[in-house]
């Protein structure tokens, strides 16, 4: 059955080549159709209560991400440079982009002050055109220092930097209205005044240009090292050129459906086309050495024959290894709680499946049709690595139950390694810290309360229920508690607003800078602030009837283990303090997304490790048809991820996003090197060689062949590491010491139990 | 285009006899009386459907060019008594007062910008002080033809502001007025903001002749970028009633008339 399948694929190879041709066109069309997606919300699922939880606050209080633009000036900001800066720029935006909401911008030109003077109270702009004289500037420095509530929101609390908050009308523009800001505000800079963008929309804006000039990188990259790594191992320009022509089947394909299931490209997909690179030509690789040996050894043969025989022999282990490297991404799918996880598992399976079908078709096609000549590295059988090749097998020979004990020294300094891990994750740790945004988002953390949002959405049962004085007084204490918590800087919620009108209708007095004292003055006030304000300046604080309201608190650090604490604090403290008949309020916001999906990792890590281990043994023992041999396949790979465990801890590596993907990962690619060596020790058994010669030729065949194999994915992973995303950089080199590793462990500590297991049947 | 504008609007002067700004200084001749005491009911409705209703009793009287206007809040039952007095100068700035019945107390208020919304409606202190007049010192204006309205025959005049600093301060570059041809009143007017982008739409319905004055009794305001509306409902409309000088104190705001 298999052996007339392949003799009709080299019978026919051009039919076979112009379907695998047609395939790759239809791929590269669906990649067309491929959108980015680099939000944050990207990262959990559309169903998920957090998530949820945050767009009905969105939908409420029109919460977009916005732009932040901080402008700094170390001399202090109250001067009438750096004040025509505040206003120029806030007007240039506000007439030049369109993308930006009408009366979308928050600044000091922009903001009003609510002044008490004695008769009354001012309402008016704190810098109400360019060029203030000294006197107006004093004026606009006592009118912040009597507002608490900008301070360190919209001014810093050492008054040497002010911000313009920048409203987009959707979060769809974020990367060409930051590209454009970035460009705008170098216009303003002077020897004194810097300016830096940032923000959630910047960030958002930013990932996409950033991912965009990343692949254009890493792409060709990894596809120039492979062939460098081809032509090393081959020497013929066919051996170098066909696998390229699998690597494209596996690549296209799986890039090409996902855009054409309307799956967006994440910002960890960006790893996907590499890895299925480096995946995609092991098969070949494993198929030609075969072949050139056995051109070698039976000369006579018909090409066609030669490539029947040759495909008839790697069948068995090619699909093996297929089967477990794809067991190990589903494996990624099953236990993954993040979309963009999920998809990747599934496309890099279907793309690796891809490049097996191509593997198992064009690949022998193309060797028919194009009579791929014989590579001069395998004419002698007695080549260079045959020496190599003795010496690995005296080795194994010699000192197998050292190279045994030592694997208990690895298993150690993995469970050492893995108790000093620590799950963390960072959304601008996907950046490179020298890059502008991640300095932006430090000199803003630095002046400001903080550029990460936690939102408590507080909801009464009825219209105006918010100025009950009960609630008032809750939310008030609310506050006052999260200012208690490490890294909150401060918070802002209507009660701000009512404490500061109170205090304005009061001649400024300071004592007056508290609650009103009944439900209608609460009422009274906001329908005077209402009096000159636009009809939707509340829209982000409280609902149109005064039902629901949105407490932003501000934290300066978008670290999981910083925010961890925060969230299950105010959670507590809703549950037993503030929560009552008629008063719920729920934690929200991006900084609780960002809890609950890095909390989920930690749950989610260690299930998928399992997963995809007992995935693996699962695969090895239904085709080995031995429990023996499947936990023996197994083995390295527990030990290499044990391995990587010890890497990330003892070199500060948090287990996050991007590096939580690599045991599965490493798991379906690593077996790959015990289930080849394990194959062809059992073949050579059969053929009746034992002892060192049985260990020397399966370091002379299979071992050079899965070296390659071993140096084509290393390198192809190893190629993430010139990622400038810091996520995919960090996976790289983590799937990189996981194969390095795993090929390592595979190769001495196999045919080290086999051998020993041999010396004891002889016995 | 230009061409075809210009040709258009000679086309229309010599069709109908008036140019831009001849119909403007009909709309500006009209009589709005010389006081005026109404009941407005200001129905406020954001984008996700919820609803803010405002009830009040307000009057307005001429002294020459100036005017002075109180209004009280009657609902709901939380801001009731909470009153503002205004007086508007032509030659001076505007003052405001306001009274707030919880603190008892009349606080002085800076006066508002022309292009500020007006207690939180769709309508800019500037379209409310106006009462569907137009200000000539603000546009330039072109005839753009005749369109009708809900079946009325209107002129289209298009008013464009006479420079950036203007536009800023009213918030429109543009507003197009659909003027009713027989009684000289705005059926629709639709408002640009500064950058040129459609801002929001309004409707003058129900005008009715009230004491021999044509009055809008229904005016309805619709930012079509927020998705938030505004209606404004006059009733028990009274030019007649002469209107005591002593009503627009600070005295008569903490009365409540």
């Amino acid at each position: 059955m298999k052996k007339s399948y392949f003799k009709w694929v080299v019978n026919n190879p051009l039919k076979v080549i112009v379907v695998g041709m047609i395939l790759i066109v239809f791929g590269v069309l669906g990649m067309t159709r491929i959108v980015k997606d680099t939000s944050a919300d990207a990262f959990i699922k559309a169903d998920d209560p957090a998530l949820v939880s945050k767009n009905k606050l969105v939908e409420l209080f029109d919460l977009n991400d916005p732009m932040v633009i901080s402008i700094q000036n170390n001399q202090g900001i109250y001067n009438k440079e750096t004040l025509n800066v505040v206003y120029d720029l806030s007007k240039e935006i506000q007439e030049k982009f369109t993308e930006v909401q009408n009366d979308g911008i928050t600044s000091l030109s922009r903001q009003k002050n609510i002044k008490g003077v004695t008769d009354g109270m001012e309402i008016e702009y704190f810098v109400q055109h360019k060029n203030l004289t000294p006197k107006e500037i004093e004026e606009v420095r006592e009118g912040i220092e009597d507002f608490p509530m900008l301070q360190g929101i919209l001014v810093s609390k050492d008054s040497k930097a002010t911000l313009v908050i920048v409203d987009l009308k959707q979060n769809a523009d974020a990367e060409k209205v930051y590209k454009k800001l970035v460009a705008l505000v170098k216009k303003y800079e002077t020897n004194n005044i810097k300016l830096y963008v940032a923000g959630e929309g910047a960030v958002t804006g930013y990932m996409g240009a950033y991912i965009d000039h990343d692949a254009r990188v890493l792409n060709p990259v990894a596809g120039i090292v492979i062939t460098i790594i081809l032509f090393i191992a081959f020497r013929t320009m066919g051996g170098t050129l066909l696998p390229n022509v699998i690597i494209a089947g596996g690549v296209t394909v799986g890039l090409g459906l996902m855009g054409y299931a309307g799956i967006s490209f994440f910002i960890i997909t960006n790893a996907l086309p590499v890895v299925l690179i480096g995946i995609s030509v092991a098969d070949s690789i494993h198929i030609l050495s075969t072949y050139y040996e056995r051109r070698r050894d039976f000369s006579d043969e018909s090409i066609n024959d030669a490539v029947v025989e040759t495909m008839m022999e790697m069948f068995r282990p090619v699909t093996l290894t297929t089967i477990t490297t794809i067991a190990g991404f589903v494996g990624l799918s099953l236990s993954s709680v993040m979309p963009p996880m999920y998809y990747f598992g599934i496309f890099a399976s279907i793309g690796i499946g891809m490049a097996w079908v191509y593997s198992l078709s064009v690949l022998p096609a193309m060797i028919a049709k194009f009579k791929l000549t014989q590579s001069k590295l395998f004419i002698k059988k007695e080549q260079t690595t045959s020496r190599f090749a003795s010496k690995m097998a005296q080795l194994v020979m010699r000192y197998h139950h050292y190279l045994l004990a030592s694997t208990a020294f690895v298993v150690l300094i993995g469970i050492l390694g893995f108790n000093k891990m620590i799950i963390n994750e960072d959304r601008l740790s996907v950046f490179s810290p020298d890059e502008p945004l991640v300095q932006a988002d430090y000199e803003i953390n630095a002046h400001f309360n903080g550029s990460h949002y936690l939102d408590i959405l507080v909801q009464t049962d009825e219209a105006e229920g918010l100025f009950e004085p009960s609630v008032m007084q809750k939310v008030q204490a609310l506050q006052a508690y999260a200012k208690t918590l490490s890294h909150v800087q401060g918070s802002v919620s209507y009660v701000d607003y009512l404490k500061q009108m109170n205090k304005s209708l009061n001649e400024n007095q300071s004592d007056f800078y508290k609650l009103p004292n009944s439900s209608e003055a609460a009422s009274q006030f906001f329908l005077l602030y209402n009096a000159s304000a636009s009809s939707d300046d509340f829209d982000n604080i409280l609902d149109y009837d005064y039902q629901k309201a949105n407490i932003r608190i501000y934290v300066n650090s978008g670290e999981y283990i910083k925010e961890k604490p925060i969230v299950l604090a105010l959670r507590k403290y809703l549950e037993e303090h503030f929560n009552t008949k008629g008063l719920q309020g729920e934690v929200s916001g991006r900084v609780n997304i960002d809890f609950e999906w890095v909390n989920k990792i930690e749950n989610s890590h260690f299930k998928s490790v399992a997963i995809s281990l007992l995935l693996v043994i699962a695969m090895a023992w239904i085709t080995f048809r031995s429990f023996f041999t499947s936990v023996l396949v197994t083995l390295p790979v527990v030990l290499s991820i044990l391995t990587i465990y010890a890497v990330m801890g003892f070199s500060d590596i948090w287990l996050g996003v991007g590096t939580s993907m690599f045991a599965s990962i490493a798991i379906g690619l690593g077996v790959d090197f015990a289930i080849h060596t394990a194959e062809r020790m059992e073949y050579l058994y059969v053929q009746g060689l034992r002892g060192f010669k049985r260990v020397e030729a399966f370091y002379a065949s299979t071992g050079r062949a899965l070296y390659f194999n071993a140096l084509a994915l290393a390198l192809g992973f190893g190629v993430l590491v010139v990622s400038k995303v810091v996520v995919l950089e960090k996976f790289g080199a983590l799937v990189t010491v996981a194969i390095a590793s795993s090929f390592v462990y595979a190769l001495v500590l196999i045919p080290s139990i086999l051998v020993i297991l041999e010396k004891k049947d002889e016995k | 285009m230009r061409k075809l504008t210009l040709l258009a609007v000679i086309g229309a002067v010599s069709l109908f006899g008036m140019n831009g700004i001849e119909v403007v200084n009909k709309v500006n001749a009209r009589d709005d009386g010389q006081q005026v005491s109404r009941k407005l009911k200001m129905v406020l409705v954001n984008k996700h459907g919820k609803q803010r209703v405002r009830e009040t009793k307000s009057y307005r009287k001429y002294y020459g060019e100036d005017k002075k206007s109180i209004i009280f809040y009657t609902a709901p039952k939380r801001v009731a008594k909470t009153a503002f007095l205004t007086y508007d100068y032509k030659d001076k700035e505007d003052q405001q007062w306001l009274y707030l019945p919880a603190i008892k107390k009349v606080r002085r208020i800076s006066a508002s910008d022309r292009g500020d919304w007006f207690l939180g409606t769709d309508f800019s202190y500037e379209d409310i002080k106006k009462e569907t007049k137009i200000s000539t010192d603000d546009y330039i204006f072109t005839l753009d033809g005749e369109e009708s309205v809900d079946g009325y025959k209107c002129y289209k005049i298009v008013g464009t502001t006479k420079n950036r600093d203007i536009a800023d301060e009213l918030g429109y570059s543009k507003v197009v007025n659909f003027i009713d041809k027989e009684i000289f009143i705005a059926r629709k007017s639709i408002f640009y903001d500064v950058r040129g982008e459609l801002l929001k739409v309004m409707h003058s319905q129900d005008i009715k002749k009230i004491d021999g004055i044509w009055t809008i009794t229904h005016m309805y305001m619709e930012n079509k970028q927020n998705g938030h509306t505004s209606d404004f409902y006059f009733s028990d409309i009274d030019y007649k009633t002469p209107l005591k000088d002593k009503l627009f104190t600070k005295q008569a705001l903490k009365r409540g008339k």
